[in-house]
């Protein structure tokens, strides 16, 4: 008997369930208002433990069925404080006053397929960034630029100064050395692409040899999160690691960016409109070297005096070519429209965006126009439906930049050009150069490079109140959305063009592109329990995912092209490539979460396991558990508001790329006749996922009447089981072995200080800081070291995998050992030291201002235009100073070009320190006073705000934040002559009405 | 509508227990394999190979081989300074090539190894999947076809990956993963390379009238596509690899079985044949690398150091057909090195077809033969056989007079010159000629002070890692 009664009452404590009780019903009325009194309306009103209430009308006012006995009511408006309320047997009014929520500790963070938590509540230290810190006050052309410098722990770097997308999101250091580098994106519970796929800039650049569809990593790809619309995000989470992600299985080892669009609420139709208008210009320039007559001749022989005057020895005329390149005022135009609104059972949320900015060379810039209808509907009142659906159409030029082997980049074509030759067009004609293989002014002016693409992304979740009572719930959660894209590049570069790579195939065109379709659903039976007594609030939840992602590239190139014909289907020489990638997921999880203690402990537990067909078994099912807690002090002194202890532990895993595990040969022709060759890749015949496992712990402090935080969190991540490319002795006939191996670990701090410090009348100083660190280091290579690929070699600085070494240290050639031979050695580490955002804004009546600084500090960056401009003789600094006849000390920071030369393979000339600030964002903003509006429109706000407006730094190059092979898990921080930076000027006016 | 619930008391206890379970469970089941949609999979021919894999697979060794003939070419062309590659944008054709010091870990130090030991890898694979191959796929005589092709293709990759490294491991048909094989000297490797070549002889004795695959267009072209001219093929290359290693005797006597023909009436057609790599431009074919783009370059004592022909002021006429001027005289500099001297082989003069991206690289041709029979008689005591051949080049060739001068003691310079001029841009041997003969430093300081030709590429520093090697040379 007492065996079976403690069973039960375990059970019970857990899962337990008990046949509702119908009690009698009576009507509580209330008034619910904010911090200086004012009603709010929308506030939601339940009763204790329900998920079923009423809203506020108009004045505040609610009426709200409870139970006949003592009864609690809980209530929540958004930007205010949840309260609960007892509302005694026999009381049938209640007056509830809601504090504002300064620190965003009722926010809502996701942590699941179906299951939320109170940020309050959560263990895990979750970067949240709301639609007003995104892209309210100034614009950004897309999410991820939206995003740098406000997230702790996330290093965000663009690859280039291109227009439009491409940049690298990396979390708690790199995750993978040959796996999917960046993090999982959900959108409203789908799973979206942000795969890049090269747009064949690769056939006019030749910068890799082996031309191929997916073989080129150095076409300046965009990846495709560069689609998604800023403007219609309501909030960002960020789930850093592997113990706050682990529910997401085998694809979230780099972490999670979970994305919530806007939503509509209830209310007369609400709208919004947002237009801005700008300028862009170039924000750093290299400058070039100024010509004697006998330096030049020098250089070039006798041709090049008719340039100069030689009486005086001096240039008949300076040009600034990177000024008639990239001189453009860029105008810049965005307009965003919204429509919300709805009723208690229906609420909608309808945009359209309209976005034209223009690049600062020719034919560059970024177009979109897109629309996003989201819609809520309760179709009963124990059923809601969501659906959410968004089309969005961009268009990329982005010119030629990057690595090359045929001068077409503009500014490896810019670096090979003395400043005493113009390219400037002579009664349109466009002057053929002598000195390099292309006229970049030309070649902007009369290419063409797009990338368009259409992308939809649609989801719907049906919620369902399975069962309910006083004390439990029951629902079902179903989402299942899409993800589509289609993405066509073409590029046309005619046969009039001094720039020709294939001297003999005059003209060169591009079809290429691709299309994605990525595919997921997920249904959940999620369970609450509340008792009576308040003691706990256990949630339980279990379910299914599958996901489904096929990817299809194709390509055709079209050489010798006869008169304007710019698709590759007519051109004399033809080759077509193309490629297919196709994965599934299945897995399932069960989670429990349990509320203690009034609310004040927190403890999670969860276990998923999936299978993965890109795993060699593909029945294999890998587990990763989960175990986290947070708790409350109940204690305050003077200083201390409250204080929150959180420890989590989780695993994750990074399943293999698609074709990982294949060893292939590869098909051909030789004159139509088949042939088959070995590929150079073996793939192990256990391959499977890596294994990641994160420790996280800190805690909140919330001080100055809890107007500000302070939260601390450390980390120690540990990957085993490292998908690691190796080098073969390439005499075997094989190149690299793709298996599982070795550790990878990272450890960390993230420090942010966030809050309103001053608050007087009209005034407020609202702050943001963060700083984060991050070390990594192979503790274990089963394999001899090998560099991963992707570098240049160590004469200019590369990267290696070493046991004992960072997985992104700079090895490169560094001087000479006792026997006069050079050594190669790791010089330093390319991520940076520590980072700190200072996020930072000033209200003052209707003014505010608002600053965002960027700081990296350490770093190393491979400068290799400067080994071009060197080469060239075009650098700035490239004579030696007057009075020196012997190369100086070679890590004095005071070469000239020629002692660079001198010392080029013998000493790292080439690698630079790229530690730098940067002011990313700054916007002064003015609310017209009501009185000026008429009575349609209810708000409307001036702004001046700029972008990208000044960079400090000792780097010589364009922007130490650059990437030649774009988003890789090592080797980044390669500079080759890419697409410079730009600087931004806004004004717009936001009106709501 | 409300949707009620039934299960009631313990049986709803149970109901969650199972659900949770089955969340996972249901995780569990489904099949979700994916094939390769790119490519077909090395076991399929190495475990299971029909007839089919097999012969495109034999094709593939023209394929693999080719890969790398124009680096070839091209590289130590640039060592023995017929050429330079002068491109802006990569300076280290000048900076290492030019200037001796070979960087193992770049593509010009470590480089003319990768694609040649892929193709070694193909052969071997070929090899082990005849023995797996079904009764009805291929006749004895078909099999034996494929292996003595093998065999041959294997021994012409050995030979050029002795030319251009001191040290080379030749045991390489093991597993991938295993430890590396074991460092052979040069000349070891070229005994490797001979031995590949007669156990290819002895096969393609037994092969029949034809093989089992189509032979590709540069082997076609002159007749070679079958076993009977393959032998001939075979017998050339042994010879070559024969001169390599200086044992001359051998070398005549493989040339007799070789397709070296010396007619009364012989023409420059005469001079031509031989087996060449092909290349196209179709779709999934290989371009020629060395027809396009301005930065290829060359040497302007190729000019200086020409001969004048028989009748009038022109130059040698291999010079004149292989050589010209840049259009409109221009001169291409970079790092000091200025020329103003372009190839017109391959481009507008192919050995053979329309020229172009679709030119192919010779293999071993005619010209090449009578030269080494030239230098063997001459080794061997026959100097009237050996003027004899010498002059046979030189005047169809080169429309040169025919030496009459020629001793024991000015033979050597006699024959540098002329295999200078021949062989030109075709497989660095320029620079072959004159390591054999000890002459390297002839090249000294040439074109600037400072440059150097080095005898060997270094070992690849990726071949060094997996030794346990890390630093710039090994």
């Amino acid at each position: 008997m007492f065996k079976r009664m403690f069973w039960a009452a375990f059970v019970l404590a857990l899962f337990g369930f008990a046949s509702p009780t119908m009690a009698q019903q009576r009507q509580v009325t209330g008034t619910v208002t904010g911090d200086n009194n004012e009603p709010l309306v929308g506030a939601e009103v339940r009763v204790a433990g329900s998920s079923r209430g009423v809203r506020t009308g108009s004045g505040g006012t609610f009426t709200l069925p409870v139970g006949s006995g003592d009864a609690r009511i809980r209530v929540t408006a958004l930007g205010y404080r949840a309260r609960e309320v007892a509302v005694p047997a026999g009381q049938a009014s209640v007056a509830v006053r809601l504090e504002a929520d300064v620190l965003g500790l009722e926010t809502v963070v996701v942590t699941g397929q179906a299951t939320e938590v109170r940020r309050q509540n959560l263990a895990n230290d979750v970067a949240v960034v709301t639609a007003r810190d995104l892209t309210d006050r100034v614009s950004a052309q897309t999410l991820d630029r939206a995003l740098q410098g406000k997230v702790a722990g996330a290093t965000i770097r663009t690859n280039s100064g291109a227009p439009g997308g491409g940049a690298q999101i990396r979390i708690r250091g790199p995750s993978t050395l040959t796996g999917n580098a960046t993090p999982l994106y959900v959108v409203d519970g789908v799973i979206v692409s942000d795969v890049a796929i090269p747009g064949g800039q690769n056939a006019i650049s030749r910068a890799n040899s082996a031309a191929g569809v997916n073989n080129s990593v150095q076409d300046n790809t965009v990846n495709r999160i560069a689609d998604l619309n800023p403007a219609d995000v309501e909030s960002i989470e960020v789930l850093k690691g592997a113990s706050a992600a682990s529910i997401y299985g085998s694809r979230a080892a780099s972490g999670v960016v979970v994305i919530t669009t806007k939503r509509g609420r209830a209310g007369a139709p609400r709208f919004t409109l947002s237009q801005r208008f700008g300028v862009a210009s170039i924000s750093n320039k290299l400058g070039a070297r100024t010509w004697t007559l006998d330096e030049a001749v020098d250089a070039y022989g006798d041709d090049v005096a008719e340039y100069f005057d030689p009486a005086t020895g001096e240039a008949l005329q300076t040009y600034d070519l990177e000024e008639q390149v990239f001189g453009r005022e860029a105008p810049q135009a965005e307009t965003n429209l919204s429509v919300s609104g709805g009723n208690e059972s229906t609420q909608y949320y309808v945009s359209a965006v309209f976005a034209n900015n223009q690049g600062i060379a020719h034919n560059t810039g970024f177009l979109r126009q897109g629309g996003t209808v989201n819609l809520r509907q309760a179709l009963t009142s124990r059923v809601r439906l969501n659906v959410n659906s968004s089309v969005q159409h961009s268009v990329a030029s982005r010119g030629i930049t990057g690595n090359d082997n045929s001068s077409a980049s503009y500014v490896s074509a810019i670096a090979f050009s003395p400043s005493f030759f113009s390219y400037e067009p002579q009664n349109g004609v466009f002057p053929r150069t002598p000195f390099t293989d292309s006229n970049p002014l030309e070649t902007s002016m009369l290419s063409t490079n797009n990338e368009d693409v259409w992308r939809i992304i649609g989801s719907v979740n049906l919620t369902a109140d399975l069962f309910e009572s006083a004390t439990q719930t029951l629902r079902f959660v179903g989402t299942g959305g899409a993800d589509y894209f289609d993405q066509q590049n073409r590029l046309y570069f005619p046969p009039t063009l001094q720039l020709q790579p294939f001297g003999d195939q005059p003209g060169t065109t591009v079809a290429g592109g691709g299309n994605n379709l990525n595919l997921n659903g997920n249904v959940n039976l999620v369970h609450v329990l509340e008792p009576a007594s308040g003691v706990m609030t256990a949630t339980t939840s279990a379910g299914i995912q599958y996901e489904e992602r096929d990817l299809r590239l194709q390509q055709v190139t079209g050489r010798f092209l006869l008169g304007d014909l710019d698709l590759p289907y007519q051109a004399a020489n033809q080759v077509a490539f193309g490629n297919r990638q196709r994965s599934k997921v299945l897995g399932g999880y069960v989670q429990e979460e349990l509320l203690l203690l009034d609310e004040r402990l927190s403890l999670t537990a969860s276990v998923r396991g999936d299978r993965s067909s890109n795993n060699a078994d593909t029945d294999q099912l890998y587990f990763y558990p989960k175990l986290a807690g947070a708790y409350w002090f109940p204690w305050t002194n003077s200083y201390l508001d409250s204080f929150k202890l959180r420890a989590a532990f989780g695993a994750s895993g990074q399943e293999p790329l698609y074709g990982q595990k294949y060893t292939a040969l590869t098909t051909g022709n030789i004159g139509g006749i088949p042939q088959v060759t070995v590929t150079g890749n073996i793939g192990a015949a256990d391959l499977r996922p890596e294994r990641v496992t994160e420790f996280e712990g800190g805690f909140d402090a919330t001080v100055l009447g809890e107007r500000a935080q302070l939260s601390v969190t450390a980390y120690r991540r540990n990957i085993t089981d490292l998908l690691l490319s190796r080098g073969l002795a390439t005499s075997s006939g094989f190149v690299t072995e793709f298996f599982n191996g070795g550790e990878l670990q990272s450890t960390g701090l993230e420090i942010g200080l966030q809050g309103t410090p001053i608050v007087r009348g009209d005034f407020a100083w609202t702050s943001n800081t963060t700083f984060s660190r991050n070390r990594s280091e192979v503790t274990s290579l089963p394999v001899p070291e090998f560099s991963p690929g992707n570098s240049f070699g160590n004469t200019y600085g590369g990267y290696r995998i070493a046991q004992g070494h960072s997985p992104t240290e700079v090895y490169a050639v560094n001087g000479l050992d006792e026997n006069g031979v050079v050594k190669v050695e790791s010089i330093g580490e390319s991520e940076p030291d520590f980072q700190m955002g200072f996020l930072n804004e000033l209200r003052l009546g209707r003014f505010a201002m608002s600053s965002l600084f960027d700081w990296s500090h350490g770093g190393l960056v491979i400068n290799l235009s400067r080994n071009y401009y060197d080469a060239a003789g075009t650098a700035p600094d490239y004579l030696m100073p007057s009075g020196v006849t012997e190369p100086r000390d070679p890590y004095c920071g005071c070469l000239s070009g020629q002692e660079r030369l001198e010392y080029e393979g013998t000493y790292p000339v080439y690698v630079e320190d790229g530690s730098f600030v940067k002011l990313r964002e700054v916007a002064l903003t003015y609310d017209l006073p009501g009185a000026w509006l008429g009575n349609r429109v209810s708000s409307a706000q001036i702004s001046v705000s700029g972008r990208n407006l000044k960079t400090w730094t000792d780097y010589t190059g364009y922007d130490p934040e650059v990437s030649n092979f774009g988003n890789v898990p090592t080797g980044r921080n390669q500079d080759v002559t890419p697409f410079p930076p730009s600087r931004t000027f806004w004004v717009g006016v936001n009106l709501v009405f | 509508m409300r949707i009620k619930s039934y299960v009631r008391g313990r049986a709803r206890r149970a109901l969650v227990v199972p659900v949770a379970a089955g969340a996972l469970w249901a995780a569990g089941c489904g099949d979700i394999s994916i094939p390769d949609y790119n490519r077909p999979a090395i076991d399929d021919l190495a475990n299971n190979p029909n007839a089919t894999l097999i012969n495109a697979a034999a094709v593939g060794l023209v394929g693999s081989s080719r890969q790398d003939a124009a680096n070839y070419v091209r590289y130590t062309g640039i060592l023995g300074r017929e050429a330079y590659y002068l491109d802006a944008n990569e300076n280290r054709y000048v900076t290492q090539l030019v200037d001796g010091d070979l960087d193992p870990s770049s593509f010009a130090g470590g480089g003319l190894w990768t694609n040649r030991y892929g193709s070694i890898r193909l052969g071997n694979t070929i090899l082990h999947a005849l023995d797996n191959l079904p009764a009805n796929q291929l006749s004895d005589a078909q099999q034996e076809g494929v292996r003595g092709w093998t065999q041959t293709f294997k021994g012409h990759d050995f030979t050029i990956i002795g030319n251009t490294r001191l040290l080379a491991p030749t045991a390489v048909d093991i597993e991938p993963t295993a430890d590396p094989a074991p460092l052979q000297s040069r000349a070891q490797v070229y005994a490797y390379a001979k031995a590949l070549l007669d156990s290819g002889l002895v096969n393609l004795n037994a092969a029949g009238t034809a093989f089992s695959f189509n032979a590709t267009p540069g082997f076609t072209q002159y007749g070679f596509g079958t076993p009977a001219g393959m032998k001939q093929v075979n017998r050339a290359l042994r010879a070559r690899v024969d001169l390599l290693t200086g044992n001359y005797a051998s070398v005549l006597a493989n040339l007799a079985q070789s397709f070296i023909t010396t007619p009364a009436n012989g023409t420059l057609e005469t001079m031509h044949r031989g087996v060449y790599y092909p290349f196209g431009t179709g779709s999934g074919d290989l371009v020629n690398a060395l027809t396009s783009a301005a930065p290829q370059a060359a040497d302007t004592l190729l000019r200086t150091q020409a001969q004048r022909q028989v009748a009038g002021d022109t130059l040698d006429a291999r010079y004149v057909r292989k050589v010209r001027f840049r259009a409109g005289g221009a001169t291409r500099s970079q790092l000091g090195i200025q020329t103003n001297l372009i190839f017109s082989l391959y481009n507008q003069q192919p050995f053979f077809g329309s020229g172009g991206q679709a030119s192919p690289i010779p293999i071993i041709r005619n010209e090449e033969l009578i030269l080494m029979r030239a230098e063997a008689r001459w080794a061997t005591g026959d100097l009237p056989g050996a003027i004899a051949d010498l002059n046979y080049v030189r005047t169809i060739s080169g429309n040169l007079a025919p030496r009459t001068d020629l001793t024991n003691d000015n033979f050597r310079e006699a024959l540098l010159y002329e295999r200078r001029y021949s062989l030109m841009y075709e497989g660095g041997w320029r620079w072959l000629d004159l390591r054999r003969f000890g002459l390297l430093d002839r090249l000294d300081n040439y074109p600037r002070q400072g440059d150097y030709s080095p005898e060997a590429f270094p070992l690849p520093f990726a071949e060094c890692l997996a030794r346990g090697v890390g630093s710039q040379g090994c």
